[in-house]
């Protein structure tokens, strides 16, 4: 923390920058004001009351001389406790802050923050925020070959601290992997939560996923969305070459001794295909769309079953007419 | 430094082949009495040796500064030292983390196979036997592959004596190293090259998976092709059979053709128990709780490919190799009905927090 260029920073921006702490989103403060964003935490946050006065740098009783001192060092906070319950004339001051408290409240405002990142991500701004961290790469990339770097989000695998640590989910081949860097490792995943992958790649629809880290973004804009539908269609909400574009033939591994491929016969073949395989016409997987086509033409009854049937193009329109929105999330806002 | 020079060369250089001949408690020459130049080489470069070995970082050292500092000192006392000394013995003596930085400073100082392996980012390669390496036919091609062949045959096995300057010895270097990776690439598919890739594997000494559902699962290096220059090495899971690409950047710069794309196949064959239980385990992107359309139409299309797959396999009587295998068939509609009782109690669990909105 240097806050000898005036402005003291923020506890929260502090927090942003510490080591291991890269992926986090800077909340903003009317955000955690709000209370009915905290709803529920009081009982998952141990000293809650002063863990958010730590994260809003407010100090409770007397705000005008003491915040930037606080901000400076922490370090100092026992000294500074003394003297001021020294000076302090109100006797019932809750917020008497020994050096031993401190550790302890820095520790619960680490978790409180965490718990309210978790909510902010899933925000319009909090997910604006994050996206603009995603386009410059600064959740690193998928480590799998196939998916030749693309960019990884940050989530959790479970929505209560404690139970495991941040994992980054590609959505190129819908996987989670453990970060590459070990200073990760002590980042809970819950601070992400498991929500956040997920309605990422809902909420920014049109972004290209399938760009590699080190390049920039160009995103279509929405409405030109009706004048390139064959780029613009989607399955089941997604655009289509978001839907697993790291996956199917071509992106798949595949085993050979000396150019043979193994066989899967072979005790040690592969078993493994299906979890990175994708359908050749990836238009299989709008199941919705096969029903209707079968209930529309009366004769193709029998036909029901086959499921690699192309659409006709008809039937697509059709499906764009209903969905003028494209099926997006309805939060998605512009990427951008 | 000036005492070196005013010494004489032939006084210095024999100093150090006497020392070298001279097996620990061989009493041949007793009498001799360390030359006063000899011992402070002697102590100098022992005094390299533990400023490295008590260096905490081993990055510190390969800062340009300390760097330079290291050269200097191996070019004027360990090169000559192991020069007449240096055998795999000599290098033996020092311990594992003063050999990694020593090979650095020198270029003929020691045994090539075990100077490559323990320089820094080569803890992929495995050490070729001798044997191996003067048996020509398992060189067979690879005189066209490597230039200078012979020299960098001569360097690998530890014969070279050529005189020449610094840019050659660079260029030949090189080469050695290229033919050594080459000729590893063959070794390792013999059935001792995958034994002791196989202690390597066991160690993890090539990373773990990086997949959260594989629970670390060790590696092992892999090519994309035979053919050197296409692709750097891959690092292959076996209990996800995909590959990664290394972590290190100093590791994705070897070149796949070193490790081959058959080897990590052939160690699976060859040790069938090696072969991890595969396992269902997979994600699956939620929103509060509930699955995503798209990619849960996408993931329910791959697990019907493994269940043709399975019963395809079953129909032929060939062990899956899935962890629960009796049950998981019989139990997967009941599986799902969990995950939705699951989801649907998540789901109100997590409305509260969904409000934010």
């Amino acid at each position: 923390m240097s806050s000898s260029s005036g402005t003291p920073e923020s506890w929260i921006s502090s927090f942003c920058s510490l080591l291991g702490h890269e992926y986090f989103a800077e909340i903003s403060e009317d955000f955690i004001e709000d209370d009915f964003n905290l709803t529920g935490l009081q009982t998952q946050v141990a000293m809650y009351k002063e863990a958010l006065e730590m994260i809003l740098d407010v100090e409770p009783e007397d705000e005008e001389d003491e915040e930037e001192e606080e901000e400076e060092d922490e370090g100092d906070e026992s000294i500074e406790g003394d003297d001021r319950a020294n000076r302090r004339t109100t006797v019932e001051r809750r917020h008497h802050r020994m050096a031993s408290d401190l550790s302890i409240i820095e520790s619960s405002a680490e978790m409180l923050y965490g718990l309210i990142h978790q909510r902010f991500i899933c925000s319009r701004a909090g997910i604006q925020q994050m996206s603009e961290k995603y386009e410059l790469g600064h959740f690193g990339v998928c480590p799998r070959t196939f998916c030749e770097g693309v960019r990884t989000l940050p989530v959790g695998l479970s929505d209560v601290p404690g139970d495991d640590t941040v994992k980054l989910f590609c959505p190129s081949c819908l996987d989670v992997y453990v970060p590459p860097n070990s200073r990760f490792q002590t980042v809970d995943g819950a601070f992400f939560g498991r929500t956040f992958g997920a309605l990422f790649l809902l909420t920014f629809p049109d972004y290209d996923i399938s760009k590699k880290g080190a390049e920039t973004l160009a995103h279509g804009s929405r409405s030109t969305a009706g004048g390139g539908d064959e780029e613009k269609e989607k399955i089941n909400g997604m655009n289509v070459q978001n839907l697993g574009p790291g996956l199917g033939r071509g992106k798949m591994y595949e085993p050979k001794i000396f150019g043979f491929k193994v066989s899967e016969r072979a005790r040690s073949g592969p078993r493994m295909k299906w979890l990175r395989n994708r359908p050749l016409d990836i238009r299989e997987l709008d199941e919705a769309t096969i029903y209707g086509a079968a209930e529309e033409s009366e004769d193709d009854m029998e036909n029901n079953g086959v499921r690699t049937q192309p659409r006709s193009t008809g039937l697509r329109a059709q499906q764009k007419d209903q969905r003028p929105n494209g099926g997006g999330s309805p939060m998605s806002i512009e990427a951008n | 430094m000036d005492d070196f020079n005013s010494e004489t060369d032939s006084d210095y250089t024999s100093y150090w082949r006497d020392w070298g001949a001279q097996p620990p408690g061989h009493a041949s020459v007793p009498s001799k009495t360390p030359h006063p130049v000899g011992s402070f080489a002697h102590e100098g470069l022992y005094g390299v040796v533990s400023a490295v070995e008590s260096s905490d970082d081993l990055d510190d050292l390969v800062d340009p500064l300390n760097a330079g500092f290291l050269e200097v000192a191996f070019n004027m006392i360990a090169i000559p030292y192991l020069r007449q000394a240096g055998t795999r013995e000599a290098v033996a003596t020092f311990s594992p983390k003063a050999k990694k930085i020593l090979p650095m400073g020198f270029a003929w100082a020691s045994d090539f196979g075990t100077r490559f392996i323990s320089s820094r980012g080569n803890e992929y390669f495995c050490e070729i036997d001798e044997d191996y390496l003067t048996d020509r036919f398992n060189l067979t091609g690879l005189n066209t592959e490597v230039q200078y062949y012979q020299y960098a045959l001569d360097l690998v096995t530890d014969v070279f004596d050529l005189d020449c300057d610094d840019d050659m010895r660079e260029t030949i270097e090189k080469s050695a190293r290229h033919l050594y990776g080459l000729v590893h690439a063959r070794y390792i598919v013999t059935t001792r090259g995958l034994a002791k890739m196989l202690e390597k594997y066991k160690k993890a000494d090539f990373g773990k998976c990086p997949r959260v559902m594989c629970k670390s699962h060790p590696l092992l290096p892999m090519g994309q092709s035979d053919n050197p220059n296409v692709k750097a090495v891959k690092l292959y899971c076996a209990r996800c059979e995909d590959i990664y690409n290394p972590k290190s950047s100093r590791h994705s710069a070897i070149d796949g053709a070193y490790f081959g794309t058959s080897f990590h196949n052939i160690i699976f064959q060859v040790y069938p128990a090696l072969i991890p239980a595969k396992s269902y385990e997979r994600y699956s992107p939620r929103i509060y709780g509930f699955k995503v359309h798209a990619p849960a139409t996408l993931i329910r299309w791959q697990h019907s490919e493994r269940d043709e797959m399975r019963k395809r396999l079953r129909k032929l009587e060939i062990e899956s190799g899935f962890k629960d295998d009796e049950e998981d068939v019989a139990e997967d509609s009941e599986e799902e009905e969990e995950e939705t009782d699951m989801v649907l109690e998540n789901g109100t669990v997590e409305v509260g927090g969904a409000n934010q909105l």
